[in-house]
């Protein structure tokens, strides 16, 4: 089903050039990434995962006087990325998610050893319950899938020196334009109905009706067996070119700004003021496109230091969004930081003289505003017209109508959620050699949009408000060392360390829940599970622990089955309850990584480890369990199988009993059974290169300038406590699975 | 001169200073509150949702019940399909945490249609009709006769949602206006009957305002008789045991004799305004008696006061639910969700219908026993109540014809086909009665071709008050207020003389002199004549809840009883000449009913007294 191996190619061509008045720079590149599955083409379609792009730019920049610059860039891309076309429906690229992740999670979940790939008549087997999902190789015969993304650039951008008004002062403007077009074509074998799943006739009789029968009915004429030499199977269909919803978008961007640098003796001082548009159209679905979108923003930056050993920065900015009320649109925020080079101190430079490189220390405050949560105008309370009516009368039937209903509540002080940031960090260099750098980092949040709580007696739907807060704190260290021992060695190593946490700070909980319960005080996206203390030992277990959720849930469970805690030991253990919330999240709370390099003349070898840790992550059902789709008859179990839960087996059980059907044991939303720890540390890359010197390079007289060769490898090595089956870093059994890479390059330049 | 060259580079970009104009755009977002309330039609169509929100019990997947019917909640019906939340929530007494359930739950799922759950249809109607009544008094467009119009469907809507919630949950503050998301909610209860005397107020202005009757294109607005039964059902239930408690108690300390005048007196009114002014209203003939619930081709009946007009709408298609209901599967030839299903009535039921004579006739564990001299124990269901043979299908009975025309019984005996072992578990007529009450032989389906060609026949639709009704809470509120047989000044009717009308309409006799002597055996009496009467109508588990005796009733073992019929020689499809049955009252123990203390007001839900100081649980919950 999956290769042992699969390639992936890319190749870039750059030109540069110009003189006084003109200076060009030109690219084109190819990427070409291939597939891992063994899928195959015919002459119809080509149904393998592949992704193409290309990729083209142009850079002029045009010196018009001795003081202005004109600059003119172009870019674009052209991407094509290629699918099986099982159960392509619609026209949102999220369509079909049902089919979509079908070619991933079936590597996992199809039963091994119920029905063949492809019968000896070359028809494709298919599970007990018909269900054609459970055949890749059927899937991938289906059809083929081609989403064309197109994206192209352009902008301009002015920069005039204004050195006659004052020295210092420039004058820059900016206008972009962009557009893009998402489309997809589709070619299907076996199209129609809900599914894309044909009727599939597999035997039929044709009657003779020119020949009745005596007792009624007639004679047959044949019997057919399909597929045989005459059926033709499904004629395959095929669309062009749809444009995906929100597929089309043009956006134009233009600025306008003054910058001043000057320095005074020993005072340096920059202003910036900048003036800034945004607007957006965008294609909502096939037929309408988007209400536009505008925003504005007005800049303005302030730096003073004095000898490079007092710092200091301003930042103010005024914007405004489309989507709130008139009077909430606008909003300022300000940030400031502050930096001391304590190195730069004359007092401490007698002391520490040449081995301190660098010391500094610097402190920023800043509020930022957030507006892409919210969705535009909900600050109009509306009413609709439903078209629906009541029917009234005696004998005859008269309509009255149509019904108006109020819509959505309007949340009416819609605004911006503000973010107040501070960071204090130090910056250390030593010996030219040592360097390290320390941060640490607060935030709090608050007007966050999130759904307000109203009593069910006022008869009104919920509306959203900006009520939430939350916060969120952490630090990050860096430390890196580089030496060159001789004229031929050098070598670096850094390493780096970042924690983070965060917790909800208000989230419009009820007052009377109990604290476990409440949002407030959790970390933002925390997991709440069951948590599971072992296992029921015996039916008297069963019985007297706690009702298991309801009686009939407790009446199917067996010795061996999962015993999860009674949080609130109120005597039932059910899923509203005894959920606790999880100290860890799917978002890693430490992320570290380490870099090597090595350097010897020419060559070149370096290494990334990358790892995270304080994370858990769900693990899929149909990884986890064994015989997870027995009521369908399909019983595929996977290695550790025989580590289930029998009553011999008692001490060294490292799953539940097994079932053929009913999972007692797994408890939707999940226990910290099938919550897992997905630290992991990777070999993430490791490239050699080897750098053609220019010497050889002259006597090869082609006219090349430089010549490199390199190799590196991507996901080397992976050490991790994650179930074997799943890749710590991906999130789950149903996407693309990731793959070790090694690549190989050169990079010339004439 | 470099100075003002400066000024004048800023100033110029100043000009792009227009900020607000920028981003002041916005689409034509739609209909604004204004537009709507700008216009009679708009303004009607906005009130005219309140008639989506009324529960059409008639209907099968009304609030969500999926098959399972209103009568089994109490001790009136069971029924072999539980794939319910009556059944695995409600019958059991899982009433918190259940927020989809029908009846109790509070989910804002499918609010505002006929899918929607009774409360929060209720709170949504309060809304409409406050924002109507706040709106239309200062509309300048509207005419005096269109802001009548209005303003008296909105005060009877605000009445009647106002009594839909305050029968299920208690009593509530006054919810007299639109309420915001910065209004605070948490405000202190009223007593039940507090919320009733607000209640009274209300539907005293709809009285006033709402005609006597509306034009034949509107039958299905209330008319001014449905504001005084409204008064008076509701005064009732503010007299009744359970209702004269505070909020923080529930204990039963009898009726509250106050409110039981005051009921008698405005059920009195009602039933004169409907004799002098709107007499179609009156009881129906009894020549006519199943044509108050199942008729043609008028859409309401004549007694029907305050209903839900399906106008016209035929049980065929997705509104099966003729054969939903009383239809049981091998009668309706198909199988599946729509044919399993049957709602029988209880042999506790049964128990209730006396004979001819006046007598009451009950089923015990060894055949049926009756002090009337002339009942016969093998024939047990020949001269009964008439009302016996309107509503209920015995074991049995002959009813309806296959398509060639021979007879189809009622198989519900040892053997039947209508029961198991032969029908399976999930399609068995559990108790061994099935309901006739809304069901005409045409309509069974058998194997006819065209199944569905029966069920358009007559139209049925739900009613929530009629005439009857009125004379029993006008028999229940005398006797409590006065006796029996007592007719106090400006009074024509006693409480046995209206419990007599009732039963004389059918053909019944006058109840039995024995039974008339005092206030608590006549008490009985005229429960018993209301579970009779008023049998599926969605008024018994009301009715045992305000009484304070569901909790005697349903917290036996086996609650709901049935019939065990055995033949002397039947096949599984008919009795054959000369068979005779021999019954026994036997358990039902499949019907599942569990009632505490606490189960006789509905709960709150959660997490909206998890978040409220002053606004109190019911007693019992948490």
């Amino acid at each position: 089903m999956v290769k042992e191996v699969a390639f992936s190619e890319q190749y870039n061509l750059n030109v540069n050039g110009g003189s006084d008045f003109m200076r060009y720079f030109a690219s084109i590149g190819y990427l070409h990434d291939g597939d891992v599955y063994k899928t195959k083409k015919n002459d119809l379609f080509d149904p393998s995962f592949n992704y193409k792009r290309y990729n083209w730019r142009a850079n002029l920049d045009f010196n018009l006087t001795k003081t202005t610059v004109f600059t003119f860039n172009f870019s674009g891309r052209q991407g094509y990325r290629n699918q099986p076309g099982y159960r392509a429906d619609g026209n949102n690229e999220n369509d079909d998610a049902f089919g979509q992740t079908r070619f991933f999670s079936t590597l996992y979940s199809a039963p091994r050893n119920v029905f063949p790939i492809q019968w000896p008549d070359g028809t494709y087997g298919v599970s007990t319950q018909g269900a054609q999902s459970d055949n890749l190789y059927l899937m991938f015969d289906m059809g083929q899938r081609i989403y064309k993304y197109n994206q192209n650039f352009i902008d301009f951008s002015f920069k005039q020196d204004l050195e006659f008004i004052t020295k210092g002062l420039n004058f820059t403007g900016k206008l972009a334009y962009n557009t893009q077009m998402n489309s997809q074509s589709k070619i299907q074998r076996y199209p129609g109905g809900n599914f894309g799943e044909s009727d599939y006739i597999a035997y039929y009789k044709k009657w003779d009706y020119s020949r009745p029968l005596d007792g009624g009915g007639y004679a047959a004429e044949e019997e057919i067996r399909i597929p045989n030499n005459d059926y033709q199977g499904n004629v395959p269909s095929a669309s062009y070119d749809d444009i995906l919803d929100g597929g089309y978008s043009k956006k134009l961007y233009y600025e306008m700004a003054l910058n001043y640098d000057r320095n005074f003796s020993d005072h340096n001082i920059t202003a910036l003021a900048l003036f800034n548009r945004n607007q957006n159209d965008q294609l909502r679905n096939a037929t309408n496109m988007q209400f536009q979108y505008r925003d504005e923003a007005w800049v303005t930056r302030f730096t003073y230091n004095w000898k490079e050993r007092y710092l200091t920065e301003f930042n103010g900015s005024y914007t405004g969004s489309p989507k709130f009320a008139r009077g909430k649109r606008y909003q300022f925020f300000p940030s400031f930081s502050l930096g001391w080079r304590i190195s730069e101190e004359p007092w401490i430079k007698r002391v520490t003289d040449k081995t301190l490189n660098n010391l500094k220390l610097r402190y920023s405050y800043g509020i930022v505003g957030y507006d892409r949560a919210a969705s535009s105008f909900t600050y109009v309370q509306m009413y609709e017209n439903t078209g629906g009516s009541v029917g009234f009368g005696n004998e005859i039937r008269t309509n009255y109508g149509p019904i108006y209903i109020e819509g959505q509540t309007a949340n009416i002080n819609a605004t911006w959620e503000t973010a107040h940031k501070q960071n204090l960090g130090i910056d250390l260099m030593l010996f030219d050699k040592l360097t390290a750098t320390v941060d640490m980092y607060a935030e709090n949040r608050e007007g966050i949009l999130m759904p307000v709580w109203i009593s069910g007696m006022t008869g009104a739907s919920q509306a959203d408000g900006n009520v939430g807060k939350t916060k969120s704190r952490g630090y990050e260290m860096e430390l890196g060392w580089k030496d060159k021992i001789n004229k031929d060695w050098s070598y670096w190593i850094n390493a780096n360390y970042a924690f983070n946490e965060n917790r909800i700070v208000f989230r419009n909980d009820a007052y009377r829940l109990a604290e476990y319960l409440k949002n407030a005080g959790k970390p933002i996206g925390s997991a709440t599970k069951m948590e599971v203390i072992g296992y029921y030992e015996s039916l008297d277990d069963i019985y007297n622990y706690g009702l298991a959720n309801n009686l009939s849930t407790q009446g199917r469970l067996v010795p061996g089955d999962f015993m999860y805690l009674d949080y609130d030991a109120d005597g039932i253990i059910d899923a509203t309850k005894d959920r606790v919330h999880q100290k860890n999240t799917n978002f890693p709370a430490i992320t570290y990584g380490w870099t090597l390099g090595l350097q010897y003349k020419s060559f070149q070898i370096s290494a990334l480890f990358y790892g995270v840790s304080r994370i858990y992550k769900e693990v899929d059902s149909s990884v986890l369990w064994d015989f997870e789709y027995g009521q369908q008859g399909i019983y595929s179990a996977s290695m550790d199988a025989t580590g289930r839960w029998t009553p011999d087996n008692k001490e060294k059980a490292t799953k539940p009993a097994l079932h053929s059907q009913f999972k007692g044991y797994s408890s939707s939303g999940g226990t910290t059974y099938s919550f897992q720890n997905a630290a992991y540390l990777r070999l993430k890359n490791v490239e050699l290169s080897y750098h053609i010197n220019s010497e050889l390079l002259n006597r090869l007289n082609m006219g090349i300038s430089s010549l490199q060769l390199y190799a590196n490898g991507n996901n080397l090595l992976t050490r991790t406590k994650f179930n074997k089956q799943l890749d710590p870093e991906g999130s789950s059994s149903s996407v693309y699975p990731m793959v070790r890479r090694y690549s190989f390059g050169v990079r010339m330049s004439f | 001169m470099k100075k003002y060259r400066l000024i004048l580079l800023l100033s110029s970009l100043l000009a792009f200073t227009a900020c607000e104009e920028y981003l002041d755009k916005s689409p034509d977002l739609g209909i604004s509150e204004d537009v709507v309330f700008n216009n009679y039609f708009s303004i009607r169509g906005y009130l005219d949702k309140c008639y989506n929100c009324v529960v059409d019990y008639s209907y099968w997947k009304a609030q969500e019940a999926n098959r399972a019917h209103v009568g089994q909640m109490s001790d009136e019906a069971a029924n072999p399909y539980t794939s319910t939340q009556i059944t695995n929530f409600i019958n059991k007494g899982i009433w918190q945490n259940t927020e989809v359930a029908p009846e109790i739950g509070w989910t804002q799922g499918l609010v505002g249609s006929i899918n929607g759950r009774a409360i929060p249809n209720a709170f949504l109607g309060l809304r409409i009709s406050n924002r109507i009544i706040e709106k239309v008094p200062d509309i300048s467009i509207l005419t005096e006769q269109q802001k009548t119009e209005l303003l008296g469907q909105a005060y009877f809507f605000r009445a009647w949602f106002y009594f839909e919630v305050i029968r299920r949950v208690g009593g509530m503050p006054a919810l007299d206006k639109v309420y915001g998301s910065d209004d605070d909610m948490d405000m202190p209860r009223m007593t039940y009957q507090q919320s009733t005397e607000w209640l009274i107020e209300q539907v005293e202005k709809a009285i006033e305002l709402l005609p006597h009757e509306w034009p034949s294109t509107e039958t299905g607005r209330p008319n001014k008789v449905a504001g005084y039964a409204l008064k008076e059902m509701a005064a009732l239930y503010a007299s009744s045991p359970l209702m004269a408690n505070p909020i923080d108690r529930v204990e039963d300390n009898g009726y509250d004799t106050e409110w039981a005048k005051k009921a008698a007196q405005y059920a009195k009114e009602c039933l004169e305004y409907i004799d002098n002014t709107v007499p179609k209203h009156k009881m129906m003939d009894g020549a006519n008696y199943k044509n108050i619930f199942y008729h043609f081709p008028n859409f309401v009946s004549d007694e029907s006061l305050w209903y839900v007009n399906t106008a016209g709408m035929t049980r065929t298609g997705p509104r099966q639910d003729v054969l939903i209901f009383w239809i049981p599967q091998r009668m309706a030839a198909a199988s599946g969700n729509y044919a399993d299903p049957n709602v029988s009535v209880s042999q506790n039921l049964v128990d209730k219908f006396e004979t001819k004579n006046g007598y009451s006739a009950i089923l015990t564990e060894s055949g049926w026993v009756s002090d009337d001299p002339a009942f016969d124990p093998d024939h047990p269901y020949e001269n009964r109540d008439p009302r016996f043979h309107a509503f209920i299908l015995h074991p049995g009975e002959q009813y309806g014809t296959y398509a060639n025309g021979s007879p189809n019984y009622v198989c519900t005996w040892e053997g039947g086909a209508d029961i198991s072992p032969v029908a399976t578990t999930g399609r068995t007529v559990r108790t061994g009665y099935l309901v006739k009450k809304w069901l005409w032989p045409e309509a069974i389906p058998l194997n006819r071709p065209n199944k569905a060609e029966g069920y358009t026949k007559y139209y049925w639709n739900c009613i929530h008050i009629r005439t009857t009704q009125v004379w029993l809470d006008y028999a229940e509120a005398m006797n409590e207020a006065y006796g029996p047989k007592n007719i106090p000044a400006g009074y024509t009717y006693s409480a046995v003389d209206a419990i007599n009308k009732v039963r004389n309409r059918v053909g019944m006799i006058n109840v039995r002199s024995e039974k008339t002597t005092d206030a608590t055996t006549f008490r009985e009496v005229i429960r018993n004549e209301r579970a009779v009467e008023l049998l599926l109508e969605h008024n018994r588990w009301f009715d045992i809840r305000r009484w304070m005796i569901a909790e005697s009733l349903l917290s036996v073992p086996n609650p709901i009883k049935g019939v065990r019929a055995v033949p002397s020689n039947a096949t599984s499809l008919k009795p054959n000449p000369g068979n005779i049955f021999t019954f026994q009252r036997k358990d039902v123990p499949e019907e599942i009913r569990v009632f505490e203390r606490k189960h006789y007001w509905y709960p709150f839900p959660k997490n909206e007294t998890d978040r409220f100081v002053h606004f109190k649980q019911n007693p019992g919950w948490n």
